[in-house]
């Protein structure tokens, strides 16, 4: 898949830089650290030019993006239905709906470059959950470009370097949504034992 | 090595894996039985395909002709361009 990926890039250039992080953004597993430090690379060679790729690229990510938050707002009650499998009861969306009023800004600008497996999510939640779309579209400008400007750079300065340097950029984004995770299951088992603890004193009392 | 660091892919068109490696692109092309050219942007599936060949056959082709220009001195320069 990733070879494909990259031989479409190689082959068709910014078209296909663009329609590939586009897809990535709406939620397709697609190698887009690796593509931007190539196309980095490809500046270095002198073949693309740093604005353009960088443009292109966060036009592309803000494309699938605006497509995810639109699928979660208006994809009808199968999206909704899907959501509330995954992220609990009515209780528990009214919950991510007050959440990501005081966390959506920070969400939606991190998760554009530096946790991007949860990217699509956040689409499709902030979408759910009726964040403001053009708070969520100046934050997803500002991230994606962020996100392009990072890694092309990173493929220009290492453009010698790109399978490597992908590798372990890949592998630290990852890293980074694991220990966010762990994080959020440690906190969320140190408040569930706080309020047995409670309840437990209040019983005995 | 860099070869070894940056291992060449069927993704890859020839005028990358030549600077990857810090060869000149004719070399690689000559490797091929190609005429050189900066403006083709065929990925080696591509032209292995169109060759009736292996990837890997060509790739393996590329690798030799890396190795020797690396045994006789004749790799360019890395280029570092500014952001």
């Amino acid at each position: 898949m990733n070879d494909q990926i990259l031989a479409a890039f190689a082959r068709y250039g910014s078209p296909a830089l663009f329609a590939i992080v586009a897809v990535a953004a709406i939620g397709l597993p697609l190698p887009v650290t690796l593509l931007l430090i190539v196309t980095g690379s490809m500046v270095a060679q002198g073949a693309m030019d740093a604005w353009s790729a960088i443009a292109i690229a966060a036009a592309g990510s803000v494309a699938g993006d605006q497509i995810g938050f639109a699928i979660g707002r208006w994809g009808g009650t199968l999206v909704i239905q899907r959501l509330k499998h995954l992220l609990g009861d009515a209780k528990r969306l009214r919950d991510l709906d007050a959440k990501a009023k005081t966390w959506g800004t920070a969400g939606v600008f991190f998760s554009r470059w530096l946790v991007t497996p949860l990217g699509p999510w956040i689409n499709l939640a902030s979408g759910a959950s009726r964040y403001s779309w053009l708070r969520f579209t100046i934050w997803d400008v500002i991230g994606e470009t962020v996100g392009a400007a990072l890694y092309v750079w990173v493929g220009i300065v290492f453009n010698d370097r790109v399978q490597e340097v992908g590798a372990v950029l890949g592998d630290l984004t990852w890293a980074i949504v694991a220990v966010l995770l762990a994080a959020v299951f440690g906190w969320r088992l140190l408040a569930r034992r706080s309020v047995e603890a409670k309840a437990a004193q209040s019983f005995r009392a | 090595m860099r070869s070894q660091n940056e291992p060449i892919r069927a993704w890859m068109t020839v005028p990358f894996v030549a600077h990857t490696h810090h060869v000149r692109e004719e070399t690689l092309f000559d490797a091929l039985h190609m005429q050189p050219s900066p403006q083709d942007h065929r990925p080696i599936r591509d032209i292995a395909r169109s060759e009736k060949r292996p990837a890997s056959d060509l790739i393996a082709d590329l690798e030799d002709a890396i190795e020797d220009a690396e045994t006789h001195g004749e790799t360019l320069p890395p280029v570092h361009r500014a952001p």
